[in-house]
């Protein structure tokens, strides 16, 4: 009797509403999981230099500040040089990524090559993902050295390009080989050459893909830190560098350092609203329905 | 327009042979059909003409001129694909227009193309439509309005109609024929569904592993097939099959009981020997008493006809009759006029159509 009234009451059985509080619950709890550090981030850029070394910890500022902002945008400071920096290292590393990565991967798609041979050249082309960062890092900076390029916004994007590039030939490979070749070849017979076909037809289509190697190319070049560290430590240097080098011999700069990385987030996250919205226009656009 | 000629080709892929020395005229003006169950190397043949496939040996001539060396791109040949290939990220006017536009045709002259086309196939409201948002019988017009606003030599079809549900092919199957009959172009149309290549074609070619069977019109193809393939492949029901011995007197025997032979066949050269008889449902003739005794086991009917399984020994024989009235398990007789049996070859299958000069005949008879 007593389920009987709540139903009628609510419109739905308590179980049903006990259980979905549990997903509500759950959904919070992953949320808060992953947002904590942010959250904490964020806190410290805003908190008093004198609140940083107490115990226990103080989490919620006595009062909210904004010097450490002013700090690092202070005009002795070089933030914004980095910024540029940053700028433009993700952006070109990103553009050329997308482009040779793109090019090179519809070849080995649509490159009549034996099985054996496009899959011994894609399994190259990750080959450079299999060991650790570290371990190309040395490669780099003797290579950069050697071309007389140590510490310039070419190095680091030459770098970057080398780790993200497998990756976007990766993904668009996937996307080029379940694209229906009929598409294509009703291209070719509507008098396309190869070019044509690619921009025309191919490119449209594979938008939504694009767009996806795209933001995590970005993400990676944006927050890439080792590589950019050893060869591009001073007038190159890009954001991830700079906020390591508040870590002094003289002590670790906590409040500046917190508020540059709070503000390094910024760029992409706004880059990632942006793309997300096409990102989900284009996977409707290229959908043909059976 | 052009006229499409096929001289030996073949087209191997790794060691099997997907099209061995294929010759095949398609005459200008004229709608051919490539008839075969799947895999039997018609829409290879197809892309070998689209210049999709290249040719492991042989050659293609479009207008006496062999085309190896031309790419697809300036074959001027339009196809429409079993999926249509629509771009779908153009609107319908666009999927139209883009071939003309890569020609550098004039704006004007496109858009009245396509607006002339888009009347003709009746889309002419979808024109500012995308691919998604249209039916699977308008996105057949719309794929068939993209090659025909080209005005090409040849039109290639690719199962153009399987895609669509019965009623629509129907209704699709008369419409494609109409329009082809006022176009009067050159196309070459695959498909494995023999209604399609009957009722629509000027000649029909049938294709099986690879090799062609027979080039004729449909009535003569339906008639006169020229091997046991051909003759069950085409026909619904398909023919019946029988092997029967030929008599001392040239008459055949089937199992016990002799039938007539066609009068007009010398089959003096099988006497003593195994022989297929084969006959089409609707040529099977109910008889009062007499001929070869049947039990009827199923009967189907199909609305204006009826199909009749008959037990006849230990194998089935279907008959199409429209106005019979029988209950299963009924013993009945049927007869077989000569004139309707076809004779194969029991080893090589092909048709036994050594005819008999007039005066032999008369001797025989």
């Amino acid at each position: 009797m007593t389920t009987h009234s709540t139903e009628l009451q609510t419109g739905r059985p308590l179980g049903e509403i006990l259980r979905q509080a549990a997903v509500v619950a759950l959904i919070f709890l992953t949320v808060f999981a992953v947002t904590i550090p942010f959250i904490f981030l964020f806190l410290n850029s805003v908190k008093p230099p004198d609140e940083f070394m107490t115990n226990p910890v103080v989490i919620i500022p006595s009062r909210f500040t904004l010097e450490h902002y002013q700090a690092i945008f202070d005009p002795n400071e070089d933030t914004l040089r980095f910024l540029f920096n940053s700028l433009v290292v993700t952006s070109v590393t990103t553009i050329i990524s997308l482009m040779i990565g793109s090019l090179a991967a519809y070849s080995l798609a649509r490159l009549k090559l034996p099985l054996s041979l496009t899959t011994l050249i894609a399994f190259l082309f990750l080959l450079v993902r299999f060991y650790p960062k570290i371990t190309t890092t040395l490669p780099y900076y003797i290579m950069m050295r050697n071309g007389h390029l140590l510490d310039t916004q070419f190095a680091v994007i030459l770098a970057h390009v080398g780790l993200t590039l497998p990756f976007v030939v990766w993904l668009m490979l996937v996307f080029f080989q379940e694209l229906p070749k009929e598409l294509e070849q009703s291209a070719m017979l509507d008098g396309c050459g190869p070019w044509r076909r690619f921009t025309q037809v191919i490119l449209p289509l594979t938008a939504p893909a694009l767009l996806t190697a795209g933001i995590l190319t970005a993400l990676l070049s944006w927050n890439e830190f080792l590589i950019a560290s050893s060869i591009a430590p001073n007038a190159a240097k890009t954001l991830p560098v700079r906020v390591s080098s508040f870590i002094t011999d003289k002590g670790i700069l906590w409040g500046p350092m917190s508020a540059m990385s709070s503000i390094i987030v910024i760029p992409m996250m706004l880059f990632g609203l942006f793309a997300q919205r096409y990102l989900v226009r284009g996977l409707t656009l290229g959908a043909v329905k059976g | 327009m052009a006229e499409v000629e096929l001289r030996k080709l073949t087209k191997k892929f790794r060691d099997v042979s997907a099209v061995s020395e294929l010759n095949l005229h398609i005459h200008d003006q004229e709608f051919m059909s490539l008839l075969g169950p799947s895999g039997c190397g018609k829409t290879t043949t197809l892309n070998m003409i689209a210049g999709l496939e290249t040719p492991t040996s042989g050659q293609i001539l479009i207008d006496n001129r062999p085309v190896a060396h031309i790419p697809a791109s300036q074959r001027d040949i339009a196809m429409v694909f079993q999926n249509y290939a629509l771009y779908p990220h153009m609107t319908v006017y666009r999927n139209m227009a883009f071939a003309l536009k890569i020609r550098k045709v004039p704006k004007d002259t496109i858009d009245s193309q396509i607006r002339q086309a888009a009347q003709v196939l009746n889309i002419e409201p979808l024109l500012d439509r995308y691919p998604r948002q249209l039916s699977g019988g308008q996105r057949q017009r719309v794929a068939l309005g993209r090659a025909i606003v080209r005005d090409p030599k040849v039109f290639l079809l690719d199962e153009p109609l399987s895609n669509l549900d019965a009623v629509l092919r129907v209704q699709m199957r008369a419409e494609l024929k109409l329009l082809f009959n006022r176009l009067h172009a050159t196309a070459v149309y695959v498909t494995h569904d023999q209604s399609e290549a009957m009722t629509m074609s000027d000649r029909v070619a049938i294709f099986s592993n690879g090799t062609l069977q027979q080039v004729d019109t449909p009535m003569n193809i339906y008639r006169a097939p020229a091997n046991m393939f051909v003759a069950s492949f085409v026909g619904s029901p398909p023919m019946n099959f029988m092997t029967a011995i030929v008599t001392e007197d040239c008459q055949l025997m089937l199992d016990e009981t002799a039938i007539r032979a066609p009068s007009d066949i010398d089959l003096r050269a099988y006497i003593g020997k195994p022989i297929t008889v084969g006959i089409r449902p609707e040529d099977v003739r109910f008889a009062a008493s007499g001929g070869l005794s049947a039990v009827v086991a199923v009967i189907e009917h199909l609305g204006a006809s009826q199909l009749i399984y008959l037990r006849v020994n230990e194998r089935l024989i279907v008959v199409q009759t429209d106005n019979a009235q029988f209950t299963v398990d009924e013993t009945v007789f049927i007869d077989f006029p000569p004139s309707s049996l076809y004779l194969f070859d029991e080893d090589t299958g092909r048709a036994v159509r050594t005819l008999l000069t007039p005066s032999l005949a008369g001797v025989q008879s």
